[in-house]
């Protein structure tokens, strides 16, 4: 039964709480017909009745003309305040039909002139006139505080009685309101006021407010509504009248395109605080982020940005707590979000200032809040690293139970210096380099300085060769019976041995250096002698054949045995 | 007065050369106490004088394990096993620390050629294959000596055994130069010694933090900068880690 409210006796008594001098006027109906009275009330409060002028009552004559005193006091707040009031009362009767006007009356006070308002009576004939007489006794508006806001921004839309009648209780109709996240604000006691309209002093209370956050950009309609109220009519006999509300449009604009990245829907104004329950502790040890938004917002749907934190943390979804209450027609107060963080391993973690954005409707613009960040120090070590089996991975339990093994000790180490290089050692480069270098000017040496190629053993070998070569071209000739062949054969061969030998170019030698080369290698005497003969012999038996007496055969054989003679002691 | 001097020199280098010894041994003597973190740096101050061996590593690397030092205990045991790859408690203790820690990145795969490759390579130290390439080298020589002052029927065979000696004296000291790069890798490699480093985009603490590494991981360094490092994970993941929070193996 939402909207029911029973105010049997709230209307019956009314306080005004003028301390300061009030001047207005006011009258029991401002619909008649002709003939009949009216009565208008000017009252003056808390002031002198002096330089008072009376309203011009062009249209009206006055029938007569009173006037009273009376003294209110009330105590509020324990403060006593007393009103001194003085009506003076005109009792008129309109002149002619139509729409009459009242002019105002003045008053000179201290704080200098003041008027009543003019007042409108229409006189007329008609059956409806009961009618509208008491419809214009009671109706309800219906206002908003901004008719121009933002996506989410806040309404607070109210529902004014007024009326004239003793109101037993009233029903507010159920409004559907799309497009609108709404709250009801509660109203214990409507607060009673007087107002006058036109002359016709009313009683007044807002018996309804809600406030509106709409969800949507465009035109939105609050629509009309039936309001049904109980008027006292008689003694413990009430009546129903309806009274229609009026509809209400509003322009909801949606929210700039520059939104930061930090923004999630927030619109109002808030403030961030934010507290760590401690920024160092050891492995499972739990630490609580408390995130606090206070200000002026949609409480309801106020998300907060979560903490990111590396895997090494487990993050448990926030404890939120919401302290907020429709205070003075704004939804204000504070929403706490707290983070329960527990960190899994060791070390020295950074948790970034989380941001957070909001759209400030009068600013026309977002701002945004940050919290921290902080420096977390997690000590100790994590279970995986106390040995533990870990859930995720059996296999590794096994070897988990392991222990490292002993150090090395004893036999001190064989030290070397750090960053050791054999191969930059100069010693590796004597070693390596050394014997190919070696090889190589051997190579070169024997290329330059021998480059016969040819040493003195291949040299007497060569020598020998030759000999024996000369040897058998001389049988030959033997065998042809050619002498001079033969002789010149037996010459070449002593010859040319001994100059291959010596290595003496061929047309050089003469006998006299042989002989001396011979007799400086310490060959024996009795050889050199037969050496020499046999040179002779050869030269006799070329040169003078008729005087050659010499066996041949013996003489080849003595000159093969004479060569090997020399060939063996030259070796030696 | 020059000999007291020459006698005070040579057992000044006397003691010098005794030091790492003494030191070692007092190491193991503090650890065996159960004193890690006094082990710790007695270990570490022979390292400083630029002295090293690989059961040095391996006794530093095991006083860092038991002093609950998960990252700096990895970094000595590679320490060791890069200076002797045969060293079976250290490839066992680096096993045990590395199932420990709390990254779990891919192995890089290996081919089987490359695996024959790489054990071939360890079968001798730097020094031994260069030692070898030398043998080598001089046994070339020696034949080579012989071809040219010797004529004989055996020259052509001789000629021919000196050149394939001469090519596997090179092959030698190509693979020594090669071992020594397996030691000092290049990109160098490098772990996390402190419990955790954020890896950022760029080298400046305001850059965005791509991934977070813990202690024990290895990592190749790409590229060092002003206290920062640029880093390589085997998935090829890369970001900049400040210097402090890694070392080189």
């Amino acid at each position: 039964m939402k909207g029911w409210y029973t105010i049997a006796v709230f209307f019956l008594a009314f306080a005004l709480q003028a301390q300061e001098p009030a001047f207005y006027a006011s009258v029991n109906k401002n619909v008649m017909r002709p003939g009949e009275t009216l009565r208008l009330e000017v009252v003056i409060e808390n002031a002198p009745m002096k330089d008072y002028t009376p309203p011009a009552f062009k249209d009206f004559t006055v029938l007569n003309q009173s006037r009273g005193t009376s003294t209110q006091v009330t105590i509020v707040n324990g403060k006593q305040e007393i009103v001194q009031r003085l009506t003076l009362s005109y009792l008129l009767r309109p002149k002619r039909k139509g729409t009459l006007t009242i002019e105002p009356a003045t008053l000179q006070t201290n704080q200098g002139s003041r008027t009543t308002e003019a007042i409108t009576i229409t006189v007329q004939e008609g059956a409806a006139q009961q009618e509208r007489q008491q419809q214009s006794n009671l109706f309800v508006k219906a206002y908003v505080d901004d008719a121009s806001v933002f996506v989410g921004e806040q309404i607070l839309l109210s529902y004014k009685i007024y009326t004239r009648h003793n109101i037993a209780s009233y029903e507010m109709p159920n409004l559907s309101l799309n497009g609108f996240w709404k709250m009801d604000v509660p109203i214990r006691q409507p607060k009673v006021k007087r107002e006058i309209i036109n002359g016709i002093p009313y009683r007044t209370a807002v018996i309804e407010q809600k406030v509106l956050f709409p969800q949507q950009a465009g035109k939105l309609t609050i629509p009309a509504g039936e309001v049904a109220v109980d008027i006292e009519y008689g003694f413990f006999s009430t009546r129903r009248l309806r009274v229609s509300t009026n509809p209400i449009t509003i322009e909801v604009q949606s929210l700039p395109a520059n939104a930061p990245p930090s923004f999630i829907g927030a619109v109002g104004r808030l403030s961030l605080e934010s507290t760590i329950s401690a920024d160092s502790v050891a492995v499972d040890e739990a630490i609580t982020l408390r995130l606090k938004f206070s200000g002026q917002t949609n409480f309801n749907l106020l998300n907060a940005p979560a903490p990111q934190l590396p895997a090494d943390f487990e993050v448990y979804d926030p404890k939120v707590t919401t302290d907020a209450s429709i205070t003075g027609g704004r939804y204000v107060g504070k929403k706490t979000f707290e983070y329960l963080i527990i960190p899994r391993r060791p070390g020295t973690y950074t948790l970034d200032s989380m941001k957070f954005s909001y759209f400030h409707p009068p600013s026309e613009s977002y701002t945004t809040l940050s919290a921290g960040p902080y420096t977390l120090t997690i000590s100790g070590t994590s279970e995986a690293q106390e040995g533990s089996p870990t859930p995720y991975n059996p296999s590794e339990v096994t070897a988990l139970e392991n222990d490292i093994r002993f150090i090395k000790t004893g036999q001190p180490p064989h030290w070397q210096p750090a960053g050791y290089h054999f191969l930059r050692q100069p010693l590796f480069h004597v070693l390596y380099w050394g014997p190919l270098v070696g090889l190589i000017v051997l190579g070169t040496w024997l290329f330059f300085f021998r480059k016969k190629g040819e040493n003195e053993q291949m040299r007497q070998n060569r020598a020998l060769k030759a000999a024996r070569k000369d040897l058998k071209a001389a049988d030959k000739a033997l065998q042809q019976n050619d002498d001079n062949l033969f002789y010149q054969h037996l010459q070449h061969a002593v010859w040319s041995y001994l100059q291959t030998h010596f290595a003496l170019p061929p047309q050089e030698a003469t006998k006299a250096q042989l002989e001396n080369a011979l007799g400086e290698r310490q060959i024996p005497e009795p050889l050199i002698e037969q050496l020499h003969q046999t040179l002779e012999k050869c030269e006799m038996a070329l040169y003078a054949p008729a005087a050659a007496t010499v066996e041949k055969q013996q003489f080849r054989a003595e000159v093969a045995q004479l060569l090997m003679k020399i060939h063996k002691h030259l070796k030696a | 007065m020059r000999i007291t001097a020459f006698i005070l020199a040579f057992l000044g280098l006397l003691s010098s050369m005794a030091q790492p010894t003494a030191r070692w041994e007092e190491g193991n003597r503090l650890y065996s106490a159960g004193q890690y973190d006094s082990a710790i740096v007695l270990y570490r101050s022979v390292l400083e004088e630029g002295v090293t061996a690989a059961a040095l590593h391996y006794n530093l690397g095991n006083a860092y394990y038991r002093n609950q030092q998960l990252g700096r205990a990895i970094l000595h045991y590679e320490k060791a096993l890069r200076l002797d790859p045969h060293f079976a408690d250290a490839a066992f203790n680096l096993a045990l620390a590395n199932s420990q820690k709390a990254d779990r990145l891919p192995a890089p795969r290996q081919t089987i050629i490359a695996e024959w490759w790489r054990s071939f390579l360890l079968w001798l130290s730097p020094r031994s294959w260069g030692l070898l390439a030398i043998v080598l080298l001089w046994l070339a020589v020696a034949l080579g000596a012989i071809v040219l002052l010797k004529r004989s029927a055996w020259r052509p065979t001789l000629l021919v055994t000196a050149i394939v000696l001469g090519f596997l004296s090179l092959s030698s000291l190509y693979l020594s130069q090669q071992r020594y790069r397996w030691q000092h890798p290049n990109p160098a490699e490098a772990i996390i010694i402190e419990p955790n480093a954020y890896v950022k985009a760029a080298p400046q603490g305001s850059a965005t933090d791509l991934f977070i590494l813990h202690e024990g991981t290895k990592v190749k360094v790409l590229k060092e900068t002003s206290g920062w490092w640029q880093i390589a994970l085997p998935d090829k993941k890369q970001g900049w880690i400040r210097a402090d929070r890694l070392a080189k193996v």
